[in-house]
């Protein structure tokens, strides 16, 4: 079953449209520290590049995120994952999945790209060891075809990182 | 068709003696499963049924009326027969211990006793639950319903804390469905003996029946045949769950039952759906098949379900004054609003207390990101944010989750009120351009809008309930006179300590306070003429003062505009309104009342000026900016400043110069224009730390560098570390000082020494700092020079050309504050290279000062910045 992945594909919804511009318009205004949204003409996928920290394992390090918006956003999360080559962390498998609560169970539509970039920039920061969760090849494996991130079911149990 | 449902309602309860006796009136057989004999019954009552029924049909004689008054008087007689039952034992079960005593003593509640279970008995056992619905408040066999979460054996599990039966729950999970039939009733999934292993496939099947109504009734758009299913003792309680592997079949057609892959659970987060199979069933008989391999315990069932319009369902939400007091509403603004105030008082050694008369409160709908309509919010949350109640209602129709965006709590439609408080406010609003969307609310539920907006008043404090404040008019005149004649006596000195408060905001920001210790107004400074004129205008243009400045003002642009205040208050003007929150509010003494924000400050810095009251105040706006820093600030134009700036020009140069600044700054992006003009390195010591604002990086972390850096430049703190940023400041801080003429009382420095303090002061700490710094920011001094008279008055003493600078010609000033600049940069080396660029600079300035007069209705400025050109000076 692909509902995320298929749900993606299908046009936003209006509520969804105007949200996702209103975000669009205020992160222009306001980009988060250490982002940069790359314009494309796509509002349902936005990639948007980030730069580690400064005093963090990541520093200068660039990465780019990609991030596609259900129809049903911002009632559903978004699927937001690394491009290749993801940044080395244990919370972050090397095919770019994220493990990362408010990506899925945590999910609020009150949170917005912003909020959840920081939460992504946050996680690398306080990363202690670049290095792949344990079952990363498992999992790279399992998703081998192209299964989305939002069908895993996420077991989240390491707050401190 | 009421019949039908109410007969089989009563039906449900009946146990199979009820039935029976039901069937033996009617003369029909009694043999058979329980759903068999109430599907008889049932047959009676439907039309087709009882003429296309060959045995019936010379029973016709009984009328369904008469049918459904058997079932009646039996459901009655059952219902008399058990409430005795239940009130003995219910005082002796200590499993009764979550009912609630109002309860028990509702006589007519136990009269009506309903027991209905999804054992399908209705026998009263010693252990029963009630459903919490007012509605429904049926009984059920505890041991039935309540399943505890790991299997324990002998322990009978806790009661929830509410309890709804499955019926119940139904309802809950999606208003926008009614149910009104119920083909199948609610069964219950119960794992094998064999818990382990999810292996097992487990397969019910079950019959149900559809009368020609029920199908004629489905054919229309709005009624749909639903299979619904819940997990008994899911966390969510209102919403529907399958199990894993759920494979539903309905007369032979595959359902495809949830989107998920059938090996994944439902996250709390998700919510299943009920597939619709009206398209599949059929008149008469139809058969369901589930299987699944779970081993939870589950409830499904199948029912006629109406569909309600989004309108319906908003319907549903009580009205504004039906749902919550205005009073309670109002309570909870002022114990999220005012309650941290408290706590941070009790925490008295923080450095970073915030201080705030208000907080801002962003009315945008977390869903929509648009200004909220109709604000609701879910009664039993404790946090007083909001959501649009339309596009909440609309956003659930589908996700189903009526989950509160704000603390992620799950709830159900019924939980939904209209904020009274918030309401008024968005109702007040809702002319209102789109960009309005924050307001500032006090402690005690008084609140305004933050941005301008067309509707002026909006803008002022208005109480709780909507109604604006009364002005402070009558304070405010005195101090008008008070200016007037700051002006006639012109160059008098006058000095006025001020002090300066540094905190952080909860945005991070830093705010400066002033709470003064301002000399009577009758001090007038020299070269302040033009303040006083700003704050005459000012006065008149908003009834109360603060709500003039504050109106839809970024906090940086607030902060500039209270230098302007400053300067407005050394004239002797009170401003109360200056809203403590932002950043640089500067509170003079007359203004007291916001007084409270002045005792929390933290770092009081005391600067007694003749003039330096408008340096000071740039300085205020420096600090002010880094606060902002997020916000790249000056573009908000308000209708008070273009007043204002008229009456500048008309005053002198100096106060042409700043407008000038500010006109610049409109036209461009603000804080960029600066940094563009003086090249790369050139921040002028205002725009220093605008500069360090607009650097992207510097934004969030400006703050606590730029805080950092006021305080050195106040002499607090001596750090060498510094940023630009800081060392910027502490020139400011020397011109501020130099400025203040001995005035400085507080001030750890003590410049005393009038201009010549400036001069002792340079070379004694900050110098080395200066020169370091001047090659960046040699730019800065000329410019600020340039643009304050008031500068040039402090540095003054050395240069005599302050005088000229009081001149109103504002080309002369330009030419002597260059000429000041000039020995500074000689003092340090790196200054000279500099040289050309501030020469450019200069020109630049006066180019924009030119523009603003020709435009005065740009705004706003940034006047403060011009202090810097002070410190040069004094070099």
């Amino acid at each position: 079953m692909t509902s995320s992945s298929a749900a993606s594909r299908k046009a936003l919804s209006k509520i969804a449209c105007s949200r996702l511009q209103k975000e669009l318009v205020e992160w222009e205004v306001n980009p988060p520290t250490g982002f940069k949204h790359k314009v494309t003409d796509n509002l349902q996928r936005w990639i948007i590049e980030v730069v580690g920290a400064p005093g963090t394992l990541y520093e200068s390090e660039k990465y780019q995120l990609q991030v596609d918006f259900p129809e049903h956003y911002p009632m559903e999360a978004p699927q937001v994952i690394f491009l290749h080559p993801a940044p080395l962390h244990p919370h972050i498998y090397s095919n770019g999945h994220i493990c990362l609560d408010i990506l899925y169970d945590s999910w609020s539509p009150a949170m917005t790209v912003s909020s959840v970039c920081i939460s992504i920039l946050s996680m690398l920061s306080s990363s202690t060891a670049k290095q792949r969760p344990a079952d990363n090849d498992r999992y790279v494996k399992n998703c081998r075809n192209g299964r989305s991130p939002k069908e895993t079911r996420w077991w989240f149990h390491d707050d401190k990182v | 068709m009421d019949l039908v449902p109410s007969c089989r309602d009563k039906l449900a309860y009946f146990r199979i003696k009820e039935l029976k006796d039901v069937l033996t009136q009617l003369g029909l057989a009694k043999q058979g499963k329980k759903q068999d004999l109430v599907d008889r019954i049932l047959a009676l009552l439907s039309d087709e049924q009882v003429s296309r029924s060959q045995s019936w049909a010379k029973k016709n004689s009984i009328g369904k009326d008469r049918v459904a008054k058997i079932i009646d008087d039996t459901y009655r007689k059952m219902q008399v027969h058990g409430a005795p039952d239940l009130a003995s034992k219910s005082h002796s079960g200590s499993d009764f211990n979550h009912m609630k005593p109002k309860e028990e003593m509702d006589d007519s509640y136990q009269l009506d006793m309903k027991v209905r279970c999804l054992c399908g008995r209705s026998f009263i056992t010693e252990s029963m639950i009630k459903c919490e619905d007012l509605r429904c408040q049926v009984w059920q066999h505890y041991d039935c319903v309540i399943i505890p979460e790991k299997p324990m054996e002998g322990v009978s599990p806790e009661p929830p804390t509410h309890f709804y039966c499955e019926l119940c729950r139904i309802k809950r999970a999606d208003p926008f469905w009614v149910t009104v039939g119920q083909p199948l009733l609610p069964l219950k999934l119960t794992s094998s003996g064999i818990t382990e292993g999810t292996n097992t496939v487990q397969t019910v099947e079950r019959t149900f029946q559809l009368s020609r109504g029920e199908r004629e009734m489905l054919q229309k758009t709005e009624y749909d045949l639903q299979v619904w299913c819940i997990l008994l003792n899911d966390k969510v309680p209102f919403r529907m769950q399958w199990p894993q592997y759920a494979d539903l079949q309905v007369n032979g057609v595959m359902m495809r039952v949830v989107g998920r892959p059938g090996s994944q659970l439902l996250g709390i987060n998700g919510r299943d759906d009920g597939p619709v199979i009206t398209t599949c069933s059929r008149e008469g008989i139809n058969k369901i098949c589930l299987s699944r391999c779970d081993t939870r315990v589950f409830c499904f069932g199948i029912r006629i379900a109406k569909r309600r319009t989004v309108q319906q369902v908003l319907n549903l939400v009580p009205n504004e004054a039906d749902g919550e007091h205005f009073e309670d509403a109002l309570a909870r603004v002022r114990r999220c609003i005012g309650g941290g105030t408290n706590t941070e008082n009790a925490d008295s050694d923080s450095d970073l207390e915030v201080v705030a008369e208000s907080v801002t409160v962003n009315l945008r709908c977390p869903m929509s990101g648009s200004r909220i309509k109709i604000a609701g919010r879910f009664k039993p949350c404790v946090h007083m944010g909001c959501f649009d109640l339309e596009t909440f209602i609309e956003l659930n129709q589908r996700s189903r989750k009526w989950q509160c965006p704000i603390c992620l709590k799950n709830y159900s439609l019924e939980n939904i009120i209209i904020d009274p408080y918030f309401n008024r406010i968005t109702s007040l609003l809702r002319t209102c351009g789109e960009d309005v969307n924050e307001i500032d609310v006090k402690p005690d539920g008084c609140w305004r809008t933050k941005a301008e907006c067309e509707f002026w008043e909006l803008a002022q404090w208005h109480k709780p309930d909507g109604t604006p404040c009364a002005t402070t008019d009558s304070e405010i005149k005195p101090d008008l006179e008070n200016s007037r004649q700051l002006k006639q006596d012109g160059k008098s000195e006058g000095h006025a300590g001020l002090r300066l408060g540094i905190k952080r905001n909860r945005n991070g920001a830093w705010e400066i306070s002033k709470p003064a210790d301002m000399k009577p107004p009758s001090s007038g400074s020299h070269g302040l003429g033009n303040l006083e004129n700003r704050c005459q205008n000012i006065i008149p243009t908003s009834s109360s003062p603060t709500g003039s400045y504050r109106d839809g003002e970024d906090p940086s642009v607030n902060q500039e505009v209270g230098g302007h205040i400053d300067l407005s208050l050394n004239n002797g003007h009170e401003f109360d309104s200056l809203s403590l929150n932002f950043g640089p509010t500067y509170n003079v003494e007359g203004r007291i009342p916001a007084a409270p924000l002045q005792d929390p400050d933290i770092i009081v810095l005391s600067d007694s000026d003749e003039d330096n009251l408008t340096t000071i105040s740039p300085e205020n706006a420096f600090d002010t900016g880094p606060a902002g820093g997020s916000t790249i600030p000056f573009p908000v134009n308000h209708p008070g400043l273009s007043e204002r700036y008229p009456e500048d020009l008309g005053l002198g140069t100096s106060g042409t110069s700043c407008l000038g600044l500010f006109n610049s700054n409109g036209d461009d992006f603000g804080m960029p224009l600066w940094p563009m003009h003086t090249g790369p390195q050139t921040g002028p010591g205002f725009q220093l730390f605008e500069t360090d604002a607009d650097i992207p990086d510097a934004l969030v972390d400006s703050h606590n560098p730029l805080g950092c850096a006021t305080i050195n430049g106040y002499g607090l703190t001596s750090d060498g570390g510094l940023e630009d940023a800081s060392r910027v400041q502490d020139f400011s801080n020397c011109r501020s000082s130099t400025d203040m003429n001995g005035s400085l009382v507080d001030n750890p420095r003590a410049f005393g020494s009038d201009d010549p303090s400036l001069q002792i002061f340079l070379p004694s700490g900050p110098a080395g700092m200066m020169q370091a710094d001047l090659p960046d920011h040699t730019e800065m001094p000329k410019i600020h020079s340039d643009d304050w008279i008031s500068l040039t008055l402090a540095a003054g003493g050395g240069h005599g050309e302050s005088t000229s600078a009081n001149g109103l010609n504002p080309g002369q000033q330009l030419a002597p504050k260059e000429s000041s600049t000039e020995p500074l940069e000689d003092a340090a080396s790196l200054l000279l290279s500099m040289n050309d660029d501030r020469a450019n600079m200069a020109s630049s300035n006066a180019k924009r000062s030119d523009n603003s007069f020709s435009h005065p209705c740009q705004p706003r400025s940034v006047r403060p910045r011009l202090n810097l050109s002070i410190d040069i000076d004094s070099d």
